[in-house]
């Protein structure tokens, strides 16, 4: 397969941005229509949530990634779709949205959550808001090979 | 979706299949007592016309009321200690109540927020 083009470094207000699925539970509820909230809530202390810029290649090419992402994960998971969310929705309520291309993933960016990056227990609830919000801007698109 | 108590027998029935996804993803349990909260507080909402989904959330049950044409939503969070959370996400902003209790819900700050969502259409 070859390469799409590299991604601007700025991302822009148009663009799609796709948060990775591999749990049976939130594939099988986002096909119902509803995104799980947690499928934005990263319960580990950290403050960004890692999600793919889209739009800048083939979703062949996104799906690829994406898959070989979740089968280095534990448990040798499946990808099963993305929740894209709209980069303007993405940078509301106080998060902003940086590209941070990875070795593996030239299209990889952050939503950063004004929260602090070392905790869990005490901005769990403030976490699960953002979550909630993202979800509802977001909608699912499956897996091409599903 | 289906108006009214139609919804009630899909979201039991949803609540039942927690244990495949809990197997499924390697999911932490839920304990019975959240289970029971969950299940009587979908009989309580049930005349709502906004049908639910139903899902397992670290250890503790969701409720996700979702709005069908609008970005908004009611998020009633059950655990097994008794404890619950609401949070609605309406018109742009964010509320939160937290509740020791879970058996105080669904109060008055739930049903405003569900009139709200329904309203959204």
């Amino acid at each position: 397969m070859t390469p799409s083009a590299p991604a601007p470094d700025e991302v822009g207000r148009d663009e799609d941005l796709g948060r990775s699925v591999a749990k049976t539970l939130w594939a099988d509820k986002a096909q119902r229509g509803v995104i799980s909230r947690d499928v934005f809530v990263d319960t580990r202390p950290t403050n960004v949530l890692s999600v793919d810029r889209v739009d800048h290649a083939t979703r062949d090419e996104m799906a690829q990634i994406a898959g070989e992402r979740e089968a280095r994960r534990e448990g040798n998971r499946r990808f099963r779709g993305w929740a894209l969310v709209g980069s303007v929705s993405a940078g509301r309520s106080g998060r902003t949205v940086t590209p941070t291309p990875q070795p593996d993933n030239p299209y990889h960016a952050d939503i950063r959550l004004p929260v602090p990056a070392d905790a869990w227990e005490e901005v769990k609830q403030e976490k699960r808001a953002h979550g909630q919000e993202l979800a509802d801007f977001a909608r699912w698109e499956s897996a091409p090979q599903e | 979706m289906e108006a009214g108590h139609a919804w009630l027998a899909d979201a039991i029935a949803e609540l039942g299949r927690i244990d495949h996804y809990i197997r499924a993803d390697g999911l932490p349990d839920v304990g019975r007592r959240a289970r029971a909260e969950t299940r009587r507080l979908l009989e309580d909402l049930s005349p709502q016309p906004i049908a639910p989904v139903v899902y397992p959330s670290e250890g503790n049950l969701v409720i996700h009321f979702k709005a069908p044409s609008a970005p908004a939503s009611l998020v009633i969070e059950v655990s097994d200690d008794g404890r619950a959370v609401c949070h609605a996400h309406l018109n742009g902003k964010s509320r939160r109540a937290s509740y020791d209790a879970s058996t105080d819900l669904p109060d008055a700050f739930v049903l405003e927020q569900m009139h709200e969502l329904t309203n959204l259409g």
